[in-house]
């Protein structure tokens, strides 16, 4: 029943945030490349910007409209419902976790199958398989911004957490920007020069940064949201 | 089996240096109907919250059913036995009534389907009917159904008048009385409304500034409790040593109005020993003793 309140929660948003970030993305992937131009890389450094956008609205959407405990106190309070159920904290944050991770995998899968059916360069030269490759990539990406909304939606009112979101994953990426790392491990490259569409390999250190900084939010939420007063 | 549904010892809170609690005590036995009386911001609200484990304490101890509602394990089979009925009456916006229902009945192994359907046509629910669409006073009594076809041991209702028009809340608080005299369900409901707190309790306690003034069953505490009157031809003198151990005094022209809960005897003694006084004794009601208690020294 959780799941199914979690989804009435998120339905409406869900629909608007994935039709922006499929636009977005098929939007910066641009035009195939004329004949004879080369083999440049698929996905280019000029797409990170538009890629952000498209992975801020993907994972602080997602988050934002998944209603949680923070959330319906400001929006209709029915939050002393929810929590006067017979459920641990504990089940009610992991499935609206859950729930929000499986939303953001839906919107990927969407995203990604709309890029193959719409840019012929990609379909020309990207193996479905690769287009997997690229999804689980960018997943572990917009994993560790939905766990940052996540985290700051545990402790900060509506308006704060989404402003708290987009300003970390902002500055983290200019950060990385100045910081000599390699491809494989910068964040945000695994989405565009460092992507399995380009390398054909997989950034396996990248994505257990990734893996393993969404943990540690995810936990570090759990702690706060079991202790937290109401 | 323990005797109390609920149980507070010495509970502390404070918030951000003001002190919410300050070592309250409570006890509400099994089966009774308790009335939880204060001013706002005594610490009514504070004290349900960690009952319901929606806050914790920052010393004592708090039991219900002889478990701490405080641990996440514990706390949520707990709640199994309790109904609920926060300040906020709010639930979601986007169910209609009979889908509130049917979202919380998987929740609770012992639904009431009797008490639901009796309910739902006792307060003239429309089932088809959204949330936001409801009246507050039907918020109210949604809320209360939802906390009763729980099958709860244990109601827990935070002004759960509050709103509701004089009709309405009579036929809420008929409804409380059917449920704790047919299922002997306990309930604890915090409450401005003192006449109708008086309709419906069996045992009180009032607190104030986060204690508890007094306590104990409300029969008892209107017969241990007098008002006394005592009217000086004379004018009132200016030594009261003679009202010594008094609640409250107060003085009104040329009498003294005396609240007394303990040595009424001993003070009327000593009144009539002065001379030219008149003393008369009245009862006192639950909204008398309330206002006298609340009243500034």
């Amino acid at each position: 029943m959780l799941w199914k309140k979690g989804w009435y929660e998120t339905r409406t948003r869900l629909l608007i945030v994935l039709a922006v970030v499929v636009v977005i993305t098929v939007l910066t992937m641009g035009p195939p490349p004329p004949a004879g131009a080369g083999s440049g890389p698929l996905v280019g450094a000029t797409t990170i910007p538009a890629m952000l956008a498209a992975l801020l609205l993907a994972g602080a959407g997602v988050k934002t409209q998944l209603g949680g405990l923070q959330r319906s106190k400001g929006l209709h309070g029915s939050m002393y419902y929810t929590l006067s159920l017979p459920v641990k904290r504990t089940r009610l944050f992991n499935v609206r976790v859950s729930l929000g991770l499986a939303e953001t995998a839906g919107i990927l899968v969407l995203t990604w199958s709309a890029l193959w059916l719409v840019n012929p360069a990609i379909r020309l030269s990207a193996t479905p398989f690769d287009m997997f490759k690229q999804g689980v990539v960018t997943f572990f990406c917009v994993t560790v911004v939905y766990s940052l909304g996540v985290f700051f939606a545990a402790f900060l009112d509506d308006v704060y957490q989404h402003w708290a979101t987009i300003f970390t994953v902002v500055g983290t990426f200019v950060i990385l920007n100045r910081v000599p790392l390699p491809a494989s491990m910068h964040a945000f490259l695994v989405l565009s020069l460092a992507s399995p569409l380009n390398t054909h390999t997989m950034p396996w250190i990248a994505m257990a940064v990734l893996l393993g900084l969404s943990g540690m939010l995810l936990l570090i939420a759990l702690k706060i949201v079991r202790s937290l007063e109401y | 089996m323990t005797e109390c549904a609920i149980e507070a010892v010495a509970l502390r809170k404070s918030f951000k240096g003001h002190e919410a609690l300050c070592g309250l005590n409570l006890t509400v036995p099994r089966g009774s109907v308790f009335g939880f009386l204060g001013r706002n911001g005594a610490g009514k609200t504070t004290t349900i919250k960690i009952l319901m484990g929606l806050a914790k304490a920052d010393h004592g101890a708090t039991r219900i059913f002889g478990i701490s509602p405080g641990d996440d394990n514990s706390g949520a089979l707990l709640r199994r036995r309790i109904g609920f009925v926060p300040e906020d009456k709010e639930l979601y916006p986007y169910m209609t009534v009979e889908e509130i229902i049917r979202f919380s009945r998987p929740f609770f192994p012992q639904w009431r389907d009797d008490l639901e359907r009796r309910y739902i046509k006792t307060f003239d629910l429309p089932p088809k009917k959204k949330i936001p669409d409801l009246s507050k006073g039907m918020r109210s009594k949604l809320m209360l159904l939802l906390a009763i076809a729980r099958g709860s041991e244990l109601l827990i209702l935070d002004e759960p008048t509050d709103g509701l028009d004089p009709v309405v809340a009579e036929e809420v608080l008929r409804e409380l009385i059917v449920l704790a005299a047919s299922d002997g369900t306990t309930i604890f409901f915090s409450s401005h409304q003192l006449a109708e707190v008086e309709q419906i309790a069996d045992r009180i306690t009032i607190i104030d500034q986060g204690r508890s003034i007094i306590s104990g069953e409300l029969e008892d505490l209107k017969q241990q409790y007098q008002r006394i009157k005592v009217v000086f031809a004379d004018g009132i003198p200016a030594d009261i040593r003679w009202a010594q151990g008094a609640d409250r005094i107060r003085n009104e022209g040329r009498m003294v109005s005396i609240l007394s809960g303990r040595n009424s005897e001993e003070i009327m003694a000593q009144a009539r020993a002065l001379p030219g006084t008149s003393v008369d004794t009245h009862p006192v009601t639950l909204r008398e003793l309330f206002l006298e208690l609340m009243r500034a020294d």
